[in-house]
């Protein structure tokens, strides 16, 4: 009985934001507006490889106003992120398969995501957003998907998860996924107190068959 | 149709029968806790490893896997069933793994966090800069990657004691995690931990709880691939309860048949068949109640033996009626001075057995002899009138002449077979060594299959070694909990040497009143605590009044009262303390179970001052290896008597001879085959061997009958077939049995029985 995610005292924290942030940006590159999820789905699939800047701001009803932190982050085909956080020293979080490792100025920690249910849970779900697994998906999370506009390129889409397990929502109400055409704009992960952080993508390179 | 004679004792004796078995089923506690059968132990050490047996929290555990799917089913089942069967009241703690942060049972841990927790980070980092440390450290928690798992925490929680409380708790070894529970090492099972609430030796509660989590599992894992595997010492009671019930009756109904139509064959009549019963009837019957008015319960251990060995008084009714029906002379005259003496005898050997200190066995004793004696006087006074009651057929003794066989030997072939017997004995125990089965476990009537995969479950789980602890006695908790945190550091300091890998104590959970006093005065009073507070959020983003709850949770937990074994409820924690911290008679056991100890054979010497070393599996062995010497030792006496009792009653040191030769030949024999059949000599054996003893007293007493005529020799001889027969169907289909306690009494009784009457035959025949 114990908090999993702060084995041996110092709190080793996963790098959940950044893998949403990977799944996602692997996601951008449409050939054409997704007709429906599942055709969203397909081109998702053919993402091999992300890289863009990103800008994070995390609002906490502890503190008087939110948290801005940057960064770069970078996605390959078929399950490697790597993030590394802007500042004095760079913090590098990278996530290959179920193996999560930290590094820090010299410290470096590992974790096996199977360890925790809530990022097991989220990283196999999410994972299966840029395989293109929608199955997979809908095993964890019940998925709204929603067009913005009329259809064409370059307008609005909007993708809601909503964990189903009851240990996931504890930490996470919600995650919205807004993007238009080949662009995602936002990532919103909402808390059930009303705690959010809300991730800005730019300089997006991405490598498909068709991009 | 019997006479009016034969009724007039039929109904009162039938109706005495049915009377004393109500009254037996009013009486009845029947206990089937096999330590009852052990004695009660003196020492400490000895109270310490029974109640340990008995009802210690280990053995309220039910070990559950689930295999048969995919990782995300099985840990979906597996959380499933724990919410399930923690809301049912039957089990105190069921785990699994997971970790649910939002677990209501620790909301009440939350409050008392200030007094349970460790000192760096409930103490220390309540004031002056440590504070602005620990809200630094919360800052960059909340501005990392993933939030806090306590975030929802911290506004009461900002130096994470709580969490830091959980920590300390963790178990040192865990099995792996996947998909946040419990799996196997190689991931094909999900695990989980029920406790019950019953005691394992209350197989109604343990047999209600095994139907619980089956239900559970079958609305929790409706139409999956997935199977559940239950072990633990309350579900293999419950299971071997059932399994031996089914089999027992399975097989007492067959072995019925059979011995019906042997007597059918022989008698030809249902009257002379149903008196045949009675008198084993009223002897289990006495035994019985003889063992409930003077130990006020019976073992359903020493039953099922006592019934076992009662076999030997179907023999008595059946040597009446033979002789009444087939023999020259219908009174019994001649035939009851023998049977008289194979009772008194057989009654000596099973009397021995109440000598002991051993309860089990001492109500064992007590019910054979009981049950033997009743069964050859009512056989003796009751039968003979109402056999003479039952008209004759036509051609009644055809059958017993028919089967008069001399099988003549010369006197030496049984000195010579005495001889090769024992060297065979010798040459047998000299590879086997000493057989004798002093493993508590393996004596149980649980397949070894199941107990192999209940040691591996038990390792997946990395449960500490119940079986090496520390211990020591006080006479109240506080007083358990001072010593034992005495001891903490004497303990610590083993770990650090490397002595041990680690331990369980009651007082890494629960501190004692002194303790919590001690750090409740070291907690801030309230004004130096805003005082420190403000000074730390100088300069960070922290709303001003954004610990409130915290400020007041400190003042709450300052004024407090200290936390209890009650306190700590129905928390994994709390189970824990009430496993480790045990009320006893003479006052309270406080248990240190050790992990990984590499003692080298000097672990006596180890405990810290004011603790005591023990390694029950040693202990009970030790116990098991004191009770076969001790009822060895009581058999051995017995013999003496019997040979004297023998000498005085038959007056003939040439027969007493022969027979002689014919019981120890058919005992070594038969102790030879069992070690070559089974490897070892158990409990079970050793009541059996009893059996064989007192049967084989009987028939080379009848065989070696000197100043027969040939018809009287010709009875003698259809009721000693008719004995053997019977009691060889019973027995070997019992030693047909795949249940080990059934098996091992079965063969080694039906082997005796062909061992000691074709002996008896051969070498005692007159």
């Amino acid at each position: 009985m114990s908090f999993g995610q702060t084995p041996k005292g110092r709190s080793k924290q996963l790098g959940l934001g950044s893998v949403l942030i990977g799944l996602l940006l692997s996601s951008p590159t449409f050939a054409a507006p997704p007709g429906d999820l599942s055709e969203l789905m397909a081109q998702l699939a053919e993402v091999r490889s992300v890289s863009a800047r990103y800008t994070e701001t995390i609002q906490v009803s502890l503190l008087e106003h939110g948290i801005e932190s940057t960064g770069t982050i970078r996605y390959v085909a078929p399950d490697t992120l790597i993030e590394l956080v802007d500042g004095e020293p760079p913090r590098e979080i990278r996530i290959q398969g179920d193996r999560v490792r930290i590094s820090e100025a010299d410290e470096t920690h590992e974790i096996d995501v199977g360890e925790h249910r809530a990022i097991e849970s989220m990283v196999a779900a999410l994972r299966s957003v840029f395989t293109g697994n929608l199955v997979e998906l809908e095993r964890h999370f019940h998925v709204r998907f929603e067009r913005l506009g009329p259809g064409k390129v370059g307008d609005g889409w909007h993708l809601t998860l909503t964990p189903d397990d009851a240990e996931v929502a504890w930490l996470f109400s919600r995650i919205e996924i807004r993007g238009s055409g080949r662009e995602i704009h936002r990532i919103e992960i909402r808390e059930p107190n009303g705690d959010s952080r809300t991730m800005r993508f730019e300089h997006q390179e991405i490598d498909s068959p068709d991009g | 149709m019997p006479s009016r004679r034969f009724f007039a004792i039929l109904i009162p004796w039938v109706a005495a029968i049915a009377a004393a078995f109500f009254v037996s089923l009013h009486l009845g506690r029947v206990s089937t806790d096999l330590t009852r059968l052990l004695p009660r132990g003196d020492a400490p050490e000895e109270q310490l490893l029974l109640g340990q047996l008995r009802e210690g929290p280990a053995t309220r555990l039910i070990l559950i896997a689930i295999g048969g799917g995919d990782t995300q089913g099985l840990a979906a089942i597996s959380r499933r069933l724990q919410a399930a069967l923690a809301a049912d009241p039957a089990f105190s703690l069921v785990e699994n793994g997971s970790l649910r942060l939002d677990d209501p049972r620790l909301e009440a841990l939350f409050p008392l966090r200030y007094l349970l927790g460790p000192d760096a980070a409930c103490r220390e980092d309540l004031r002056g800069v440590r504070l602005r440390h620990a809200l630094q450290a919360r800052l960059r928690e909340l501005s990392g990657p993933l939030p806090p798992p306590d975030k929802n925490r911290l506004a009461a929680d900002p130096t994470a004691c709580f969490r830091a409380l959980l920590q300390s708790w963790r178990p040192a070894t865990e099995p792996r995690r996947m998909r946040g529970v419990w799996f196997t090492r190689d991931g094909t099972s999900a695990l989980l931990v029920a406790q019950t609430r019953a005691p394992a030796s209350d197989l109604e509660g343990q047999q209600r709880a095994v139907n619980a989590i089956r239900s559970a599992f079958a609305r929790t894992a409706p139409a999956s691939r997935a199977s559940l595997t239950l072990t633990g010492p309350g579900y293999f009671a419950v299971g071997s309860r059932d399994a031996i019930r089914a089999e027992t009756t399975k097989l007492s109904l067959l072995g019925s048949l059979l011995v019906l139509l042997i007597l059918w064959a022989a008698f030809r009549s249902p009257w002379l068949i149903l008196l045949g019963a009675l008198p084993l009837a009223s002897g289990i019957l006495a035994g019985v109640l003889a063992v409930q008015g003077l130990f006020g319960y019976l073992h359903g251990i020493a039953l099922a033996m006592g019934l076992t060995l009662l076999g030997v008084a179907l023999d008595y009714p059946l040597h009446v009626i033979s002789h009444a029906r087939f023999g020259p002379h219908p009174e019994l005259g001649g035939i009851w001075r023998t049977l008289f003496l194979g009772v008194l005898t057989t009654a000596l050997a099973y009397l021995a057995l109440t000598l002991t200190d051993f309860a089990g066995l001492a109500q064992l004793g007590v019910l054979a002899t009981t049950g033997v004696l009743i069964a050859a006087l009512t056989s003796r006074y009751l039968l003979p009138p109402m056999i003479d009651a039952v008209p004759r057929r036509k051609g009644e003794r055809a059958l017993g002449l028919a089967l008069s066989i001399r099988m003549p030997a010369p006197e030496r072939l049984g000195l010579f077979l005495g001889g090769v017997a024992s060297i065979i004995l010798l040459v047998v125990l000299t590879i086997h060594g000493l057989p004798w089965e002093t493993d508590l476990r393996r004596m149980s009537t649980v397949p070894a299959a199941d107990i192999a995969l209940d040691q591996r479950l038990r390792e997946e789980l990395g449960a500490p070694d119940v079986n090496r602890l520390f211990y020591q006695w006080a006479d109240n908790p506080e007083q358990a909990l001072r010593r034992q945190e005495q001891a903490l550091p004497a303990l610590e300091a083993l770990v650090a040497e490397g002595r041990i890998q680690g331990f369980e104590a009651a007082a890494r959970y629960l501190p004692s009143t002194e303790t919590q006093g001690r750090r409740q005065a070291r907690l801030p009073a309230a004004e130096s605590l805003e005082a420190d507070l403000e000074q730390a959020l100088q300069g960070l983003p922290f709303r001003r009044d954004a610990f409130a709850p915290f400020v007041a949770d400190v003042a709450a937990a300052k004024g407090a009262k200290p936390a209890t074994l009650a306190s700590l409820g129905g928390t994994a924690a709390g189970a824990e303390v009430a496993s480790l911290l045990i009320p006893a008679e003479k006052g309270w056991l406080s248990l240190v179970p050790l992990i990984g100890l590499d003692d080298g054979g000097q672990s006596a010497s180890i405990p810290p001052p004011g603790m005591h070393y023990i390694d029950l599996a040693a202990a009970s062995s030790g116990l098991l290896d004191r009770f076969l010497g001790e009822t060895l030792a009581k058999l051995e006496i017995s013999a003496a008597v019997i040979w004297l009792v023998l000498l005085v009653g038959l007056r003939d040191l040439r027969r007493l001879g022969r027979m002689l030769v014919v019981i120890s030949l058919a005992l070594q024999l038969d102790l030879v085959v069992i070690i070559l059949l089974d490897g070892r000599i158990n409990l079970f054996h050793l009541v059996a061997l009893l059996l064989v003893l007192g049967l084989s007293i009987d028939y080379s007493l009848f065989f070696t009958r000197p100043g027969q005529t040939p018809d009287e020799r010709a009875t003698t001889f259809t009721a000693l077939v008719l004995c053997a027969l019977s009691s060889f169907a019973m027995f070997a289909l019992l030693g047909l049995s795949s249940i080990a306690v059934l098996h091992a009494i079965g063969a080694t009784v039906a082997i005796g029985i062909a061992l000691a009457f074709f002996l008896s035959w051969l070498l005692a025949a007159a």
